[in-house]
């Protein structure tokens, strides 16, 4: 009963019939045909206006029947005036065409546009990097996932993981989306990088908390990925080759009313392959076919593939090492590592203008992942005095996953003060579960659930205050009954320049990632499980927010933070030899609590672009088998951090960028004690031993702040090498890219862990020397 | 013949200065390291943690790794011993740490009350591999319960118990020995938990081990290496519950990790368990 009062009361606006006229249309680049997010669009004399959303469409409801100047205006586009007449009705405009503005000066900085993602005007936490950005990051390597991490709130795990934690979330807590489909563990181990390739990357979104009742099924935040339609007007392309690596990216037309981008990237570790006799590559790629049915409809088609595959085997390598350091340590050591990853992802996307006021889409997916890891150490060795040490380790981990769905979204634009939003998705859901531990498994487990669920939110305004509530109701097979989870935002304008925003929502997540970090020297992927019987993970978001504009292109925002987790679950290998080797019996639910401060100043001005953060953070956990539940410190928890991308474009063809984190220590343990654990053989009734160190307390220690600079130069060249190939490709230009990364290398401060050698602690990092690259790029 | 030097004209400078700055740059950096004696940048001990926080002295306990066994060794000693060592503090590193002046006993349980005693000693009778404690006339029974106490002045008394498996037995008419593949069934006992198969041969040695499955008899099938010959001898080991969950557990080698006791004893660290054995000619 209380949930159907909600219903009628976020419906409302929709019972009304609207009797104003309306405006809408797609704005488009005159160039390259594509739709173009965040363009503002102002009716002149009055105060109605609207930003296009991730689709580049924009609704401005609320009109009288009568002519009127449309005005756009983008950063990266000249402003443009548009005449339209309502006096015989709304209209659905043909694309607006705006042309880029004569200088490349885009420079690097994190958006808010409205998007599929979110809504800035009444969301806090989003966060917006365009693929240029993410580019200019020096050592970021063109990478999604090493840029997100330049955002406040978003923590990396550990030197080598693409993983990442937010606002005090575990790292399967993360919702990414590719294009509306959810994509699983998309990293490279070979790189540990991400999958995407940003040559085909519109943007990049990241919802940090407090995201509305659309997005659902992960607790902490949610990654929104839109890649490139691809050029209308004729062929365009890059190319990157390296020795290693080679990136391309190439789109056309097909015909007046078809686009098709493709993409690729290959990796291939040459050194690996040759010395160690241990193959290494991976390779990803994008295609999209964007194809426009009329003027009310338009249809994609998307697909994305990508493999790893690596074989590491050691006899080469210890052979090396032996005979390098004439020892005979490595002689009865074996060692094997071998991890192939796969992922594929499709849909179709049709989006169909209703109504000039009502916007359908509806989107059919699937997304296929599969993992397996095996890795292998088997160590035997006898001392001078007859001690016989032995390790012996051996774990094949894999994971299959199929997320098939449909999911349909409706907007309504009723009034000028009022969009209602309502959704459809029906999921079928394939995990397949295997762990063979120590040559033990007890085969594969297949769990086969589905989701049904539902949302609807409408954003109201009034006045000066906005308010958006959402309810979503969901039913997780095979678990009985329907679970519902409600969501508010708002925001208040207080003054011309300041707006004060808050949310408040209820987060569930019926799957779960198994924590294999504490026994994975680094962990790279999350192995998903569904909760069958458990009930979901669950958070509830507290979010206060302000933000201010400090100058023409300087904003600000500050956002409060407290995340109650009020159920989580763990699985840890080594508080587990007590349990069956079934991994149900292995994970131990638990809560947790979050909270935190982050200031974000962002800029745009002249030839400096970019951000700085700062952020407090405190996250903690409790678990009834660690340390008898008492409260802990989260894994990573940093209460400090400060982030800085800076890049100063000198003119079109020369700009120099900077990066800079400062961070405090994660948690760690230190270890107080050592036993030795007894490997035992029947036949002969010996045994062989390996030290195993003990702790009474988790996390008992913070290790030192992290210190890391990199600065980068992009250069249009026009002699050498680069402008040879480029001249032979028939290209128009060619940028030389160069690298100085972890230059504070000598302070040693980006210690991964510690050592204990007789009460000293000996740091090993990831930072002894400093990295450089020079690479080409090359357009036409 | 003009011998003046020649002059580089201003764009052709600039041009060259621009692109040998970074090449400059990343010589001076590459070096940097080479500056400092590579001892000293690697094995200093680098920034410490910005502080301590917690208890992080040890209070050393027992660590033990017990089988008890009903067969014997050749000569026809009982193969049964009790390892016993001790935990110790982080920065002192011995190879091992054994405690040889602990007293250690063994009761045989009946309905939970003791009905024989055994007192083991740190004994070195010549034929075994180790020096542990053991008792000579030690003979356990599949089905039987014992209870273990290890006590010395300054540790807390450790206490176990565990219960003999009894001899695993290969289902009748379920062997089946084909050129590369050994398939039977082991009949399902409920105080064992996990099996070892070792397949032993003039020049051939194969061992794997197999879980208990929740229902029915235990299903094994061993892809046979005939490179190194052919088995000759089955062995076939059941190991108790205490025995099977340490064998079959998780070691990390990960530095900086929690990780509760490690332990299915009370008091301490470590493992008590037993196992039986069964064998059978190919």
């Amino acid at each position: 009963m209380k949930t159907g009062w909600i219903l009628f009361i976020l419906s409302l606006p929709v019972l009304v019939t609207a009797q104003s006229r309306t405006v809408s249309g797609y704005v488009i680049d005159e160039h390259t045909g594509e739709t173009i997010i965040g363009v503002n669009v102002f009716i002149e004399g009055t105060q109605k206006g609207a930003a296009t959303d991730g689709n580049g469409y924009f609704v401005i409801p609320g009109l009288e029947a009568k002519p009127y100047t449309l005005r756009l205006m983008h950063i990266g586009y000249q402003k443009k005036a548009v005449q339209i007449n309502l006096s015989e009705g709304s209209r659905l405009l043909k694309e607006i065409e705006i042309s880029p503005a004569v200088l490349e000066t885009e420079g690097v900085s994190i958006v808010s546009e409205k998007s599929e993602l979110a809504d800035p005007a009444i969301e806090s936490g989003h966060r917006a990097i365009t693929a240029k950005a993410i580019r200019r990051i020096p050592a970021g390597n063109n990478d999604v996932f090493r840029a997100v991490k330049y955002l406040p709130g978003v923590e990396a795990v550990d030197p080598f993981s693409p993983l990442y934690a937010v606002r005090g979330g575990d790292t399967g807590e993360n919702l990414i989306l590719l294009d509306g489909v959810p994509i699983y563990n998309p990293y490279h181990f070979v790189s540990s990088s991400g999958l995407f390739n940003v040559y085909a990357l519109k943007k990049v979104e990241l919802m940090v908390g407090g995201f509305g009742v659309e997005h659902a099924g992960r607790n902490s935040s949610v990654l929104y990925i839109t890649t490139r339609e691809g050029n209308n007007q004729k062929l365009h392309g890059e190319v990157s080759p390296s020795t290693t690596r080679t990136q391309a990216v190439v789109d056309f037309p097909i015909g007046k009313n078809a686009t098709v981008m493709l993409s690729g990237r290959v990796f291939y570790n040459m050194v690996s392959r040759f010395l160690m006799n241990s193959p290494s590559y991976f390779y990803d790629f994008n295609g999209t076919l964007t194809w426009k049915l009329g003027t009310r409809n338009r249809l994609s088609l998307r697909y994305f593939l990508s493999r790893d595959d690596m074989d590491f085997q050691s006899d080469t390598y210890f052979q090396y090492l032996g005979t390098t350091f004439d020892t005979d340590i490595f002689e009865d050591y074996d060692f094997r590592m071998k991890t192939i990853w796969r992922n594929q992802a499709v849909s179709g996307i049709l989006k169909t203008i209703l109504t000039p006021n009502i916007f359908l889409q509806t989107q059919l997916y699937g997304s296929f992942f599969s993992s397996q890891n095996f890795s292998s150490y088997d160590w035997n060795y006898e001392t001078e005095d007859g001690t016989r040490l032995k390790l012996f380790m051996e774990t094949d981990i894999r994971s299959k996953i199929q997320d098939t769905g449909i999911k349909s979204v409706l907007d309504i634009y009723s009034f000028d003060w009022n969009e209602f939003k309502a959704g459809i998705e029906w999921k079928y859901n394939r995990f397949e579960n295997d762990m063979l531990i120590n040559r033990y498994s007890e085969g594969a487990v297949v769990r086969k659930p589905g989701l049904l669920s539902g949302f609807i939110e409408n954003k109201v305004e009034l006045g000066l205050l906005s308010i958006r509530p959402g309810l979503r109701i969901s039913q997780f097979k095979p678990q009985t009954g329907w679970r519902t989870e409600i969501r508010v935002n708002g925001a208040y304008i207080l003054t011309d320049r300041i707006k004060l925003k808050a949310a408040w929502g209820q987060y569930l997540q019926p799957i779960i990632s198994l924590n294999t970090q504490e026994y994975e020297l680094s962990q790279y992927l999350d192995n998903y499980y569904p909760l069958m019987q458990a009930e979901p993970s669950r958070s509830v978001h507290s979010i206060l927010g302000a933000e201010w504009q400090a100058g023409q292109n300087i904003s600000c925002s500050i956002d409060l933070y407290h995340k109650d987790i009020t159920r989580t679950y763990t699985y840890d290998y080594n508080v587990s030899q007590k349990e069956a080797l079934r991994m149900t019996d292995k994970i131990r639910a638990g809560d947790g609590e979050a909270y935190g401060l982050e200031l974000l100043i962002k800029g745009d001005i002249d030839k400096i672009s970019g951000w700085i953060s700062y952020g407090f953070s405190r996250s903690t956990r409790s678990f009834p088998h660690v340390m008898n539940g008492r409260t802990y410190l989260y894994d990573y928890d940093r209460p400090h951090t400060f982030k800085a991308v800076v890049n100063y474009q000198v003119h079109p063809a020369l700009e120099f960028s900077g990066a800079l984190r400062v961070l405090s220590g994660e948690p760690k343990t230190l270890e107080s004690g050592v036993t030795f654990y007894n490997y035992y053989s029947p036949l002969t009734n010996q045994t062989s031993v390996y030290p195993l160190y003990i702790t009474p307390e988790k996390n008992n220690i913070r290790m030192p702040f992290i210190l890391r600079l990199d600065l980068g130069l992009k250069k249009r060249i026009r002699k050498g090498f680069g402008a040879d190939l480029a001249k032979y490709l028939g290209a128009k230009d060619a940028y030389l890219d160069v690298t100085f990364a972890n230059l504070l290398f000598l302070l040693r401060r980006n210690v991964w862990f510690y050592i204990n050698d007789e009460g000293t602690l000996y740091g090993i990092g990831s930072n002894y020397f400093p990295e450089y690259g020079i690479g080409y790029s090359i357009q036409f | 013949m003009n011998d003046s030097p020649r002059c580089i004209k201003w764009p052709e400078a600039k041009s060259k200065r621009l692109l040998s700055t970074p090449i400059l740059l990343l010589i001076v950096l590459q070096t940097l390291p080479f500056y400092f004696k590579c001892s000293d940048y690697l094995t200093s001990p680098g920034p410490q943690p910005s502080y301590i926080n917690g208890k992080i002295e040890h209070d050393p306990k027992f660590s033990v790794f017990g089988v008890l066994r009903p067969d014997s060794t050749e000569a026809g000693l009982p193969q049964s011993f009790i390892k016993l060592e001790t935990s110790f503090p982080m920065n002192e590193y011995p190879d091992s740490n054994p405690v040889t002046d602990a007293s250690v006993r063994l009761c045989r349980l009946e309905n939970g009350v003791a009905a024989d005693s055994f007192l083991f000693e740190y004994t070195d009778y010549g034929s075994y591999p180790d020096t542990l404690f053991r008792h000579a006339g030690f003979f356990p029974k599949g089905g039987e319960t014992y209870r273990l106490e290890c006590s010395k002045p300054g540790y807390s008394t450790l206490q176990a118990e565990t219960t003999v498996p009894r001899p695993p037995v290969i289902v009748p008419g379920s062997m089946s020995l084909t050129p590369g593949r050994l398939r039977f069934q082991v009949m399902k006992a409920m105080d064992a938990y996990l099996y070892e198969v070792v397949l032993l041969g003039e020049t051939y040695y194969q061992s794997e081990r197999f879980l208990r499955p929740e229902s029915g008899n235990v299903s094994v099938s061993i892809n046979l290496d005939m490179s190194d010959g052919s088995p000759s001898l089955l062995l076939l080991y059941a190991f108790d519950k205490n025995l099977a969950e340490y064998l079959s557990a998780n070691i990390s080698i990960k530095p900086n990790i929690y990780q509760s006791d490690f332990s299915t004893v009370q008091n301490g660290y470590g493992c008590f368990g037993a196992l039986n054995c069964s064998w059978y000619d190919l």
